[in-house]
């Protein structure tokens, strides 16, 4: 298993998902002997190894199934243990997007944080691309590393322990694209465009307030970016029910005509 | 990877001037039209990407670096004019229309020509800084004719192709675009199954993310797929191999062969059967044009036609078929009355390659015969196609596709349910759609199928902004839709 390419039967030492229910889900690497608990009972990992991925399994104790998923990306965004804030999928695609990634990309990303937006970057840019991330939390540093290596992807990465707001990036024009989840952006800008390849990179700052949004497009013009653009993407989901609305209760239909005194009364 | 930075002659190519991005061949003395200036594109070709050219005449000059106008949004408001005194009747600005296409006539032009615009306006220094920066930059888009070479990629494409022709991408939206590619997990040395009706836009989109690595089958409506929009992303002769075609109207036919893997089933396309004469009739049913064209002519043609296919194969000549061309109706018209030909068929007749030819023979009763001849190259190619076509259902039959994408003009719904066995467990399905009404359908079918888990219905609401000192905020107008997604992850019937 790994999370650039699709494997058919499940093996000790893979990382699954187990689906649960909608936007239910949790995660966990496999190994003979050990059982995971859930809400409709115990999955135990030997009964998985040897399945093949999307196999419905019933739980110990008989009180429901789950299913077990091959590991994406996106299931992982929706899975994964939260060491910070983490960025979703609907921003995810939209700045691969803009980004102009394709396999054999080379990126730079800053801050690493819980590796969400890193797997799907990882993915896309494989099998010939490479991302360096880098993060100031040197927990998180060696935790992404080990995520990286479970998920057969550790080759397709370079995580280092810095801070990028101080320290630069020390990789000059390599990038083909920046990415930038930091809280102050704008006093990366500079280093940032010295990782870039010159000229035609790509780069991209994700922001929750607007003050950091505006600091960093000036001084993304004042050193010399342009097409610079500011997006907001936003997924709204529907539910679908199958609903009777019942009848008003109006009276009964009248038949005759109302008249006024003096009319002639008809009678249909 | 500095080569891929220059224009190479023939590539496709992006004009940018202010927010309109049109798409060009870069071929030489081939004029190309921007907002209604000709011009060629011949110095662009061996520079590169990313560079500014201003249209003179009939061609362009490059516009170097330090010539360069900046933008022009670094004003910082120090004093308030306003517009209590600015009355709009026209009368403002003292340049008649004439007299400025005569400065440009002259060779007055760029900042000098803008200069004079601004000094003969009479409201300018009553404007607030802002507003004279909005102002300036107007003339600018107006007066200068300067543009920006770029690199089309799979952003740039979808959003020129949605701001200019949604109807005939059927509305998808560059986010839309995204979420699908994100959605379906696409990348490289996957096996992906499409339907679509974009002309080609998100086919090249998920073949750019597959980056000429892994199996793409697109299922195609009528008797060619209409891939105009994959021209623009220069793809080469090696990263087209990904992609295979199958008809959409012989979908039904499919068979998944079930129990075996891609591994199990060998990499090499199994030997085709010889052609019979049984399909080629098959040939016929599926052109109905031609078939109708035959029917105008004389029921004994047909026959006649018939007699000599049959005769032809046990003498192992070249074969022959009932085929026409539907363009050659004078021919048809006339094919009643042909005597005139020679007798002598191939050397004396005058036709193209691509022309079947209607020739008179002597049969063996000494009367004229009508013998259909086709021309080996037609025939290589007709072969050729048959022999795609065959490997196109090979690959669908074998199933373990590891993404169904459909984002189709037609009802969703019978494509998804037919289409979903050839997905394996445990691999996601997106279908898209402008409208939401019929993904309820696919939905409730999905839903009942117990085939498929962590169901949405999703669509994406996007805004853009303009983000200037003070003058922050989102863009006046906005999309409305960019369509709807509904995904899910197939799993093991239960």
């Amino acid at each position: 298993m790994s999370f650039i390419n699709y494997s058919e039967k499940i093996r000790e030492k893979d990382t699954v998902i187990l689906y649960l229910g909608l936007d239910d889900t949790l995660t966990f690497k496999v190994k003979a002997g050990n059982t995971h608990q859930t809400k409709y009972g115990a999955v135990r990992h030997s009964d998985l190894i040897g399945k093949r991925y999307g196999t419905k399994v019933t739980c110990v104790g008989g009180k429901g199934w789950v299913h077990v998923l091959h590991p994406t990306p996106e299931l992982w965004t929706i899975t994964l243990p939260h060491r910070t804030q983490i960025i979703y999928s609907i921003d995810i695609s939209m700045i691969t997007l803009q980004l102009d990634l394709k396999p054999g990309s080379v990126v730079c990303e800053s801050g690493t944080g819980s590796g969400s937006l890193s797997h799907a970057l990882i993915r896309t840019i494989a099998p010939n691309g490479h991302l360096y991330s880098f993060d100031y939390h040197n927990q998180r540093v060696e935790k992404a590393r080990q995520e990286f290596d479970d998920h057969g992807i550790g080759h397709l990465v370079t995580v280092e322990c810095r801070d990028v707001c101080k320290d630069g990036f020390g990789l000059d024009h390599i990038a083909d694209a920046v990415f930038l989840d930091l809280p102050c952006p704008y006093d990366v800008i500079e280093a940032a465009k010295r990782t870039l390849k010159a000229p035609g990179g790509r780069m991209c700052s994700f922001s929750p307030c607007i003050e950091q949004v505006q600091k960093t497009c000036e001084k993304m013009s004042g050193c010399g970016f342009v097409e610079i653009t500011t997006i907001e993407c936003i997924a709204r989901n529907y539910d679908v029910k199958t609903v009777q609305l019942p009848a008003p209760d109006m009276g009964p239909v009248e038949t005759e005509t109302r008249t006024q005194p003096g009319d002639r009364k008809s009678v249909v | 990877m500095s080569d891929t930075l220059k224009i190479k002659e023939g590539d496709y190519v992006i004009l940018k001037k202010g927010k309109n991005l049109v798409l060009a061949q870069a071929l030489c003395k081939r004029k190309v039209n921007l907002e209604r200036k000709y011009f060629v594109l011949d110095p662009l070709i061996g520079d590169n990407y990313g560079t500014s050219w201003e249209i003179t005449k009939r061609s362009i000059k490059k516009v170097e670096e330090d010539q360069k106008s900046d933008d022009g949004d670094t004003a910082e408001s120090t004093e308030v004019g306003d517009n209590r005194n600015i009355v709009d009747d026209n009368t403002a600005q003292k340049l008649s229309h004439d007299e400025i296409l005569a400065l440009k006539k002259d060779g007055m032009k760029g900042e000098k020509l803008i200069e004079q615009i601004v000094e003969n306006s009479a409201t300018f220094k009553e404007k607030n800084v802002y507003t004279q920066e909005k102002y300036i930059k107007k003339k600018k888009a107006k007066h200068l004719p300067i543009f920006t070479i770029l690199k089309p990629t799979t952003r740039l494409l979808c959003s020129m192709y949605h701001a200019k022709t949604s109807p005939k991408i059927v509305l998808l939206r560059y986010d839309t675009v995204a979420q699908i590619l994100a959605l379906g997990n696409v990348h490289a040395n996957m096996k992906a199954l499409v339907v679509e009706s974009c002309t080609g836009l998100l086919l090249g989109a998920i073949m750019d993310r597959m980056g000429g690595l892994g199996t793409l089958v697109q299922l195609f409506n009528g008797d060619a797929p209409t891939r105009t929009a994959l021209d623009g992303f220069n793809f080469s002769e090696e990263h087209m191999k990904v992609l295979h075609s199958f008809p959409l109207n012989q979908a039904n036919s499919l068979r998944i062969k079930t129990g075996k893997t891609s591994s199990e089933i060998g990499q090499t396309v199994e030997p085709l059967p010889a052609v019979t004469e049984e399909e080629k009739s098959c040939d016929e049913e599926a052109r109905p044009c031609k078939k109708q064209k035959i029917d105008s002519g004389s029921e004994n043609d047909n026959q006649q036609g018939a007699k000599t296919l049959s005769t032809s194969e046990t003498e192992g000549q070249s074969e022959v078929s009932i085929e026409q061309t539907c363009t050659n109706k004078d021919r048809i018209a006339d094919s009643n009355s042909d005597v005139a030909m020679a007798t002598d068929t191939k050397e004396s007749i005058q036709v193209s390659n691509n022309m079947d030819v209607d020739v008179p023979i002597e049969g063996d009763d000494g009367q004229l015969k009508r013998k259909w001849i086709v021309y080996p190259e037609r025939q290589a190619r007709r072969e050729k196609k048959r022999k795609e076509l065959d490997a196109a259902r090979c690959i669908i039959e074998e199933g373990n596709f590891d993404v169904l994408i459909i984002a189709s003009r037609f009802e969703p719904c019978p494509m998804v349910m037919k289409l979903l066995e050839f997905l394996s467990p445990s691999r996601p399905f997106v279908v898209y759609c402008q409208c939401i009404e019929p993904l309820y359908e696919c939905f409730s079918k999905l839903r009942e199928s117990r085939e498929v888990v962590n169901m949405k219905i999703t669509e994406t609401w996007l805004r853009e902004y303009q983000v200037l000192p003070a003058r922050t905020h989102p863009m006046n107008t906005m999309s409305g839709s960019g369509g709807y997604l509904l995904t899910g992850i197939k799993v093991a019937k239960t």
